[in-house]
């Protein structure tokens, strides 16, 4: 099967603009939640390195959905620069890791 | 007339209530001075409300009146306190934002310290751990096992060559692979033999093994190395992403070079791979496929063939800096910044939807 046309005409685009500080290449994330009715909603996760934190948005919507914070260990580090973002699903739950040049955070789901 | 009594508080007011309801049956004109009582709890009425009402479940904090005749001003009384009763007992629905913040919180459980050069990592799923990356003192680039299997009660289990301590995780070994520093780490969505591709800028590609805590094969490739990935259909190749613009196979059965490499695009460095599975949804044929992130744009591409699709997304936004390939959804996110070198840039999120 050949990849041209064969794509082309398969997509639809949406666009919306996060804010970010970073000099560097980083890499964000896409990941989905089930819903009740076996939905599944999806996630960008995207890093605001003003605020060091995560921000969550809806794909749909140019608004961020939602706010995770990094916590500091000292506050007199200076703010992360988040280089990676990764969600993954495993047999002991739902877990968020976020890598700065330096640090490296795990969060695990409530849900 | 069926009385029923929860609330001491409140007997005074039903006391007069039930007078009010009495009145009722000839005046319809009560109803409007009993709601002044503000009585949500209480349900007073007809017989169908009394039955209704003996029917429900009794609020801890309300009284329920049942019987007592059919008014009209009995069933205004009994369809406002029903209503309140029913608004007391259903939960309110849960706004979009309240909805969002349930979906998405996730708790904080450990940070480790990485020192620096730390840019890649994957979760390996089989042993439940985290693979980062590191650099070390002398330039190299190291790779750190954080194992995740006592993560609830912050607890780690050390291991002999990639030991990690939570008291002093600052002092931890890891495993020097590269002799510049890591771009990519990948552990592989369905791999269970504890392999972990990484790629790095001394032009290099390893398989490291977290069972046995040591390299076990190195590519040495023509350019340095941001990315790289497994094949999810394949458990022998893996596939690399160069600066110039190179996507290279390589198959764990030869350890002396790589298969093949293909330009990509107008050859801008290739910062993100993704294996994929793509389906022609007119004779459902199935083959493999790369998702390929470049600096310039995002493309398919098709290792077996050689063929690459055009630019996936078709208006320039600047500098593509990094891709993602969701396979649950079949959709591609990718981010773009708008200026080169700038400190403070947009970064434009685009979304890209594989409609089957």
């Amino acid at each position: 099967m050949g990849v041209d046309g064969d794509l082309r005409s398969l997509y639809s685009i949406n666009q919306f603009a996060v804010p970010s500080t970073h000099k560097h290449m980083f890499r964000t994330d896409l990941f989905s939640k089930a819903l009740p009715k076996n939905e599944r909603r999806l996630f960008v996760a995207a890093p605001d390195d003003a605020s060091a934190a995560v921000k969550f948005y809806d794909p749909t919507s140019p608004q961020s959905v939602h706010r995770l914070p990094l916590p500091f260990v000292s506050a007199t580090e200076p703010m992360p620069t988040i280089t990676q973002i990764k969600h993954a699903s495993m047999s002991t739950g739902e877990f968020l890791g976020v890598l700065s040049e330096s640090q490296l955070w795990l969060f695990k789901s409530d849900m | 007339m069926v009385l029923k009594l929860q609330n001491d508080r409140l007997s005074k007011e039903v006391a007069t209530l039930q007078a009010l309801c009495k009145f009722a049956r000839t005046s319809s004109s009560v109803a409007a001075t009993a709601t002044t009582l503000k009585a949500p709890t209480i349900v007073s009425g007809s017989p169908h409300a009394s039955q209704s009402a003996l029917s429900q479940p009794t609020h801890p904090a309300g009284v329920v009146l049942g019987g007592g005749g059919g008014g009209g001003g009995g069933g205004v009384l009994s369809a406002a306190a029903s209503a309140s009763a029913q608004e007391m007992q259903s939960p309110p629905t849960p706004t979009f934002t309240q909805q969002m913040e349930r979906l998405l919180t996730f708790r904080h459980k450990i940070s480790f310290h990485l020192e620096r050069g730390a840019r890649a990592f994957d979760f390996e799923r089989s042993r439940r751990c985290v693979v980062a990356s590191k650099t070390l003192t002398n330039g190299c680039g190291a790779l750190v096992k954080i194992s995740m299997n006592g993560i609830h009660n912050y607890y780690l289990r050390v291991d002999q060559l990639f030991s990690i301590s939570l008291l002093d995780s600052r002092s931890f070994s890891s495993l020097e692979v590269h002799t510049k520093q890591i771009r990519d780490v990948q552990c592989g969505r369905h791999r269970a033999d504890g392999y972990v591709a990484s790629a790095a800028l001394d032009k290099t590609v390893a398989i490291s093994s977290l069972d046995g805590n040591t390299r076990i094969q190195l590519w040495t490739l023509d350019a340095p190395a941001w990315s790289c990935c497994w094949d999810d259909f394949n458990q022998n190749l893996l596939y690399a992403g160069l600066v110039n613009g190179s996507v290279v196979t390589l198959d764990l059965r030869q350890s002396k070079g790589y298969v093949n490499s293909t330009k990509i695009g107008d050859g801008k460095g290739i910062h993100s791979l993704q294996s994929l599975r793509l389906t022609n949804s007119t004779d459902g044929a199935s083959t493999n496929a790369l998702a390929v992130g470049t600096l310039g744009n995002v493309y398919i591409h098709n290792p077996s063939t050689q063929e690459t699709s055009p630019g996936v997304i078709p208006f320039g936004s600047g500098q593509c800096i990094s891709s993602y390939y969701d396979n649950d959804s079949g959709s591609v996110l990718a981010s773009f910044r708008q200026n080169e070198g700038s400190s403070h840039s947009v970064t434009g999120i685009f979304f890209i939807t594989y409609i089957d």
